[in-house]
């Protein structure tokens, strides 16, 4: 305990001495350890080792009478406090939201419009989850904007999407699902054509398709229903000065702050970090924005994909219930047209 | 089925009378104890059906000790005594690691009685079977399809609780209620695939089964369907008309979101509010007057005391547009050197207590939601904010997608309106707020109107 204050204090108080404008910081941990025992009439009797260890952290600050703030969320299913002895320790952490919030102080507003732009791996997760990985949980698929385009071409060859059980540091992970499936890849989009659907016992069995093991319930008082794991865009083959090069004025966007996604695939997410790009390069930084777009229009628009990849670690909510997941890619470059920015200036 | 606990107000008695003994086992002379038991049926339609009945029994209790200004919390869902004792350990514990905080300044304790708060408990509700729960389902179902043929209710619910809650503490405070509760809501579509329209919610909260879940499935419907035929939008500012729904979800409601924030007290202490600094100024028009009103009859968000067992009462937090005031809890309050308002919540689980409005209520104007629009030559209706939760809290910049939103020319709403994104900041918002209507909607911490908006910048594709 002794250890995880001083962690937690370390980060406060090297986000307030980074920056006199700052003036608040706040985190947040939170580890929780147990088992999970799953029992059914079929005969099934799984016991399950869960963890999962979590750090919140925001800081705010006022500059010029106009208050700013930035938030980081980490954490882990698989490595407990490890993951942050080893990878996100307290400096890592400190330096990523002081950067932030001091693009946040400086930040000129953005424009209101469509633009083209290169979106982070953060931000092209946020895009596979909210974008199309909603849209592909099969009891919202057949209501909503994909439901005519099963086995249809809906984004370029290039663009493959996943939803995983197990992938490094994902904080999705799961071996075996909350109806006792054994969890397996979902291929949603595969070489730019709609794919398949996540689903529970109850879906896989309407759609005569063995299940993908995405029953998940937030803890044993409400039902499992299908929910994400680890989804994301399958890496590409250009490097980030290829995606830039081209690009005479447009956005990088590296951070998100949520999104929200619709059954006829309007999505929306929230910005914290942004640069301009201009001639081709990443110029000042842009304040809180958000963008918004329909899905399947924008995944017909991606011109580009990088040769990198991350994942992050997130919290989704659907039906009052809140899961960890985890989403990424590469980074991603989009034509005019796909996404509008709702800025201020 | 008959919600069953009736009897367990008494229980809750019982269980925190053993308190004091339990601290004083263990050498604690600073505690509070807060605890509740709930009853709650659900029904969940999915795709024009009940596709599940949840029921659920749960109790909680949470504990606070403080020893030399070090505080602790724990929490158990079990009231016997060998938990309670040993919750109570392990939050005696965890003072060991917390640094003295000076500014502590004990639990509080009340001089004052607590207010008569009406219409909080109908036994009606007591007596609902889930029979009842699904004919309350299925009227809503019939009401939605009831608009238009190619309408489908992907998701909805009718839930009934009965909670009781105590507070006891070492200052002295002890407090019971006991409440219930209906909530329900519908969700709409219109067509599939690439026609569908976005889904319109419409949902409500009673203290007793005085409901109208016909009109709150055909509400929903109506929308959608209005959203079906694609109408023109474009870049620029008009008026903009916000549904209760858009500003008072819990959820997604713009006002409810931001104004629940920027009003604790908890939030001007840490200075991440963006009124903070703003008491006494005008922010908006003479019209916009905001209680944080707990003592309401028969409200969602009413109740005869806070978190910590303090009374609630009546605050004007907005007065004619004017920052009138805050709300505090005990802490947060002596840090201000203010007393508490009665305005404590609390994270159960981690025991953390915060100030945070209870009940936030607009003061109605006049006029139903048409009578706004009626007054638009030529803009929009939000009937929902998709993305209003990633608005920055702390600055009060938001930038969402009306999602349904509605095209509207001429007083008339001519069809739904795709991909609109509306942005700004808050105090930018409501300066330019033109009417208020006095269609009240109750979302369980807030009673929200309707409220058309002047000059809003809209962003489209």
């Amino acid at each position: 305990m002794d250890e995880k204050i001083s962690f937690l204090k370390e980060i406060c108080l090297g986000i307030i001495h980074s920056d006199p404008r700052i003036t608040t910081s706040v985190t947040n941990y939170r580890d929780t350890s147990g088992q999970k025992l799953l029992v059914t009439s079929e005969g099934t009797c799984v016991v399950t080792d869960v963890s999962l260890a979590g750090l919140m952290t925001s800081a705010s600050g006022r500059v010029a009478g106009r208050s700013v703030s930035s938030r980081d969320e980490v954490g882990t299913v698989t490595r407990g406090w490890d993951f942050f002895e080893k990878k996100e320790t307290a400096k890592t952490i400190t330096d990523r939201l002081v950067k932030r919030i001091q693009g946040q102080m400086n930040g000129i507003p953005a424009k209101r419009g469509t633009f083209p732009c290169i979106l982070s791996p953060r931000v092209v997760g946020m895009l596979a989850h909210e974008a199309l990985g909603h849209l592909a949980e099969a009891d919202s698929f057949s209501t909503g904007a994909f439901g005519d385009l099963e086995g249809k071409r809906v984004a370029p060859e290039n663009i493959t999407i996943l939803d995983s059980p197990s992938i490094n540091d994902g904080f999705g992970n799961i071996k075996i699902d909350d109806e006792g499936v054994i969890a397996r890849d979902a291929v949603l989009i595969r070489n730019g054509v709609l794919g398949e659907q996540m689903t529970d016992r109850e879906w896989a069995a309407r759609l005569g398709t063995p299940p993908t093991g995405n029953a998940r319930a937030e803890s044993y008082r409400v039902p499992p229903i299908i929910r994400m794991r680890n989804t994301y865009f399958a890496g590409g083959d250009m490097s980030l000065d290829e995606l830039l090069e081209d690009k005479k004025f447009g956005y990088y966007c590296v951070d998100v702050k949520g999104g929200q996604t619709e059954t006829n695939s309007s999505f929306q997410v929230g910005i914290q970090e942004c640069y301009e790009i201009r001639d081709g390069e990443i110029s000042k930084p842009v304040r809180d924005l958000a963008f918004s777009g329909i899905a399947v229009d924008s995944l017909q628009m991606i011109d580009g994909l990088g040769d990198d990849f991350e994942i992050e670690s997130s919290y989704c909510g659907k039906l009052f219930q809140y899961m960890a997941t985890s989403d990424g890619g590469p980074h991603m470059s989009l034509k005019k047209g796909a996404i509008v920015f709702g800025g201020s200036g | 089925m008959t919600l069953k606990p009736l009897g367990q107000e008494t229980q809750l008695r019982e269980v925190l009378e053993t308190i004091p003994d339990h601290a004083r086992r263990l050498g604690l002379n600073e505690f509070e104890a807060f605890a509740y038991s709930k009853s709650s049926r659900c029904l969940m339609i999915d795709t024009n059906r009940i596709n599940s009945a949840t029921v659920v029994e749960s109790t909680g209790l949470s504990i606070r000790v403080v020893r030399d200004a070090r505080a602790g919390a724990s929490f158990c869902s079990s009231f016997r005594s060998k938990d309670i004792e040993k919750c109570m350990r392990s939050a005696k514990a965890l003072t060991a690691s917390n640094q003295p905080d000076l500014d502590w300044p004990g639990f509080p304790c009340s001089k004052g009685k607590y207010p008569e708060v009406k219409g909080l408990f109908d036994s009606g509700l007591i007596s609902l079977e889930l029979n009842g729960l699904k004919d309350m389902a299925e009227t809503m179902i019939e009401g939605a399809r009831s608009v238009a043929e190619p309408i489908s209710v992907t998701l909805g619910g009718v839930e009934c609780s009965i909670q009781s809650t105590g507070v006891l503490n070492s200052s002295g405070i002890e407090a019971h209620r006991r409440e219930t509760a209906l909530q329900a809501f519908c969700v709409s579509l219109w067509g599939s695939g690439s026609s569908v329209t976005a889904e319109s919610a419409q949902g409500s909260m009673s203290r007793s089964t005085n409901m109208d879940f016909e009109k709150i499935g055909r509400d929903s419907a109506e929308i959608a369907l209005k959203s079906s035929v694609i109408a023109g939008s474009h870049t620029g500012e008009c008026d903009v008309v916000f549904s209760p729904a858009a500003l008072g979800d819990s959820d997604s409601g713009l006002l409810n979101i931001m104004m629940q924030k920027s009003l604790s007290g908890q939030s001007v202490i840490r200075k991440n509010s963006f009124l903070s600094e703003l008491l006494g100024e005008q922010i908006a028009p003479k019209e916009l007057t905001i209680y944080d009103n707990p003592v309401l009859s028969g409200a969602g968000g009413s109740k005869q005391f806070d978190d910590e067992g303090m009374p609630t009462k009546k605050k004007t937090l907005i007065k004619e547009g004017v920052v009138n005031g805050f709300v505090w809890d005990n802490y947060y309050g002596a840090k201000a050197h203010r007393s508490s308002t009665g305005n404590a919540v609390r994270n159960q689980l981690t025991g953390a207590v915060s100030s945070s409005p209870l009940n936030l209520q607009i003061r109605p104007g006049s006029g139903m939601l048409e009578d706004l629009v009626a007054e638009v030559d030529d803009g929009y209706l939000v009937w929902s904010g998709q993305g209003v939760h990633t608005s920055n809290l702390e600055t009060g910049d938001f930038s969402f997608v009306a999602n349904p939103g509605l095209k509207i020319r001429k007083g008339q709403i001519v069809g739904g309106a795709r991909g609109v994104m509306i942005s700004g900041n808050l105090l930018e918002l409501i300066k330019g707020i033109s009417r208020i209507g006095a269609d009240i909607t109750d979302y369980g911490n807030n009673l929200m109107p309707s409220i058309r908006f002047s000059n809003v910048k809209v962003t489209t594709g």
